[in-house]
């Protein structure tokens, strides 16, 4: 392996002597690989968190308080970005969205984490019949298209952010359980672990203290990423009708609202889909970092 | 004969996966409040039209018997009738397929034109400026909401420049590339961010390989080298990728059918989901599991011929 490395390394310098890093590059490469990539993605996740925590001091308005007289009101001082079709503002509305969207994402990802890395340890740990009924049941869930089944479960349940959490919660956990279920199947064979079950030590401390620990940064890695889609994903839910409900601030129901006044105001369907895309890049950031560093590129 | 038996396997296990997905569904959609009668009476609905209409449909019987004859007719591709369109569900199916194929595979060949461009140009200029603005497309695609994306797109291209269509779907072929372009363009952004990254990185292993570095020895360089040694070797998990996109996207792009207003499988399952039309949904479902199943196994299949390394086991 070093060899070929190394050849392919030299190989590259011979072949392509140009190049050569300007300072521009080294910088750009450097921000990536430095902790600052992580920093910054800590940095926008944290404002996030303390608008959705601090709300209610932040907000200048009521966001649910209507002004039919000063609707779809340009940015002004009083309404630092204008107002919606109902005349509400739209800062206040993007402040308070961030309470539901944050709550919402950690919750439905946090409870798919649960159950799929306690499923795929318990199938990658016993193996035999549990793996073989957790592997078909993967097989099933990967055969069904995500937002169809995320549909068909919203109707089944009923409207409201339990059954929203509990929605993707049911489709959200293969990921992890596949994840898990393949790194476990590694890491009991391995010494140390045989060596903790051979010892009279029981089978839920061994995969609690000496299995669990080695599968923890990659399931973090594959959360933050995942937040951003189910964050992304309860906004398209918003936006097709079936998701948080219209009086809500949600920020998918938002973008769905300001469609319709494109051309009178754009900003109300464009910001809040870019309020999205900014907490995508902060976690993705995030995860890319945590990823680097635990050795996977 | 290897390959065959591995077939063979491999179509059992699908058939029990899709066995499952069709339980499911008929379990779930039995577990659904609201009663079919009323999607299609309304709200001005007796006691006795709602019975009459449970006899008609067979709702009345036991369940199990409902179940039976619901298999007995899949098998022959009857998914029953639409109690909304008043046809079979599966007419109504194959009059939303088109535009939803078409898109489809508009979707998943500007990904792939788009995809190739970029993952080659950031291979062959690695770690320079090229390179790391490629290299941060996924940074900020992964987080965009197609319904977002398609509404900047619309706004941009169809309402400050006019350049194309607004929504809806005009007939004929030119009229399929130029009403979906939008839509096939905002689910290309999104896969493209997807994709981008893989790409690179087995590019980037093919070129650290070492008959690449006798090739290079022989002096072939530029698109010649790219073309002809590395992107074949690089492509294939990029390929089952597509597949897998363009699998997923036959059960109907849902949202962005939703933002361009097309008639595709993704409204049909949306307005089947309301209506509590049994039938559509569940022939929606059932279409896009097959499409899924057997896209996977072609992917199996086509990677043991392409690579023979691969092994069918």
């Amino acid at each position: 392996m070093g060899t070929v490395g190394t050849v392919g390394t030299v190989s590259r310098a011979i072949v392509e002597p140009g190049a050569v890093t300007t300072r521009r590059v080294r910088l750009f490469a450097r921000a990536r690989r430095s902790p600052w990539a992580l920093r910054i993605g800590l940095g926008i996740v944290t404002i996030y968190l303390a608008v959705a925590v601090f709300a209610p001091w932040l907000a200048p308005y009521d966001p649910l308080a209507q002004d039919v007289m000063h609707s779809l009101a340009p940015p002004s001082a009083e309404h630092l970005l204008g107002t919606d079709s109902l005349g509400r503002d739209l800062l206040s509305r993007l402040i308070y969205g961030a309470r539901i969207d944050l709550l919402l994402g950690a919750a439905a990802t946090g409870l798919a984490l649960i159950l799929g890395t306690v499923l795929g340890l318990l199938a990658g740990y016993f193996r035999g019949w549990v793996d073989l009924v957790l592997s078909r049941l993967v097989d099933m869930m990967m055969a069904i298209p995500a937002y169809p089944l995320l549909v068909l479960l919203l109707f089944l349940l009923g409207q409201g952010t339990g059954s929203i959490i509990l929605a993707f919660a049911v489709t959200g956990w293969v990921s992890y359980a596949r994840l898990t279920r393949g790194q476990v199947m590694v890491v009991r064979e391995q010494d140390y672990v045989v060596a903790a079950r051979l010892g009279a030590l029981g089978n839920l401390r061994v995969m609690a203290r000496h299995v669990l620990p080695n599968v923890t940064t990659q399931v973090i890695v594959l959360w933050a990423s995942d937040i951003v889609l189910a964050i992304s994903a309860i906004a398209a839910l918003g936006y097709l009708g079936i998701g948080i409900q219209a009086p809500t601030p949600e920020w998918g129901v938002m973008v769905a609202d300001g469609q319709g006044f494109l051309l009178t105001n754009w900003m109300l369907a464009t910001v809040p889909g870019l309020v999205i895309v900014v907490l995508g890049v902060g976690l993705a950031l995030i995860s890319d970092s945590l990823a680097a560093r635990g050795g996977r590129r | 004969m290897i390959r065959l038996r591995f077939l063979l396997r491999r179509l059992g296990q699908a058939v029990i996966t899709l066995w499952a997905v069709t339980l499911l569904t008929f379990v779930m959609f039995k577990a659904l409040p609201g009663s079919v009668a009323f999607g299609i009476t309304g709200i001005r609905t007796t006691t006795e039209d709602i019975a009459r209409i449970n006899h008609q449909l067979g709702l009345d019987q036991p369940l199990w018997n409902q179940y039976g004859r619901y298999m007995g007719r899949m098998f022959q591709g009857d998914f029953g009738s639409s109690v909304t369109y008043g046809k079979p569900a599966m007419d109504v199916i194959l009059t939303a397929l088109p535009t939803t194929l078409f898109l489809a595979v508009y979707a998943v060949v500007l990904t792939a034109v788009v995809t190739v461009v970029l993952a080659v140009l950031a291979a062959l200029r690695r770690d320079r400026l090229t390179d790391h603005v490629i290299r941060s497309v996924p940074v900020v695609g992964l987080g965009m909401p197609a319904f977002w994306v398609g509404t900047m797109l619309l706004f941009l291209l169809a309402y400050k420049l006019p350049i194309f269509p607004a929504g809806g779907l005009q007939p004929g072929f030119v009229g399929h590339v130029k009403t979906l372009f939008l839509p096939a363009a905002t689910l290309g952004v999104l896969y493209t961010a997807v994709l981008v990254r893989s790409l690179r990185a087995s590019l980037l292993e093919v070129l650290d390989s070492e008959y690449v570095l006798v090739a290079r020895s022989k002096g072939l360089v530029g698109s010649r080298l790219i073309l002809r040694h590395v992107l074949p070797n690089a492509i294939l998990p990029t390929v089952t990728l597509l597949g897998l996109i363009f699998a997923g996207l036959l059960g109907g792009a849902l949202i962005v059918e939703a933002v361009f207003a097309l008639p595709g499988l993704g409204s049909l399952l949306i307005s089947g989901f309301q209506r509590h039309d049994f039938a559509i949904v569940q022939g929606v479902v059932v279409l896009a599991a097959v499409a899924i199943l057997l896209v996977n196994i072609v992917i199996d299949i086509l990677y043991s011929v392409l690579d023979p390394r691969v092994g069918l086991s």
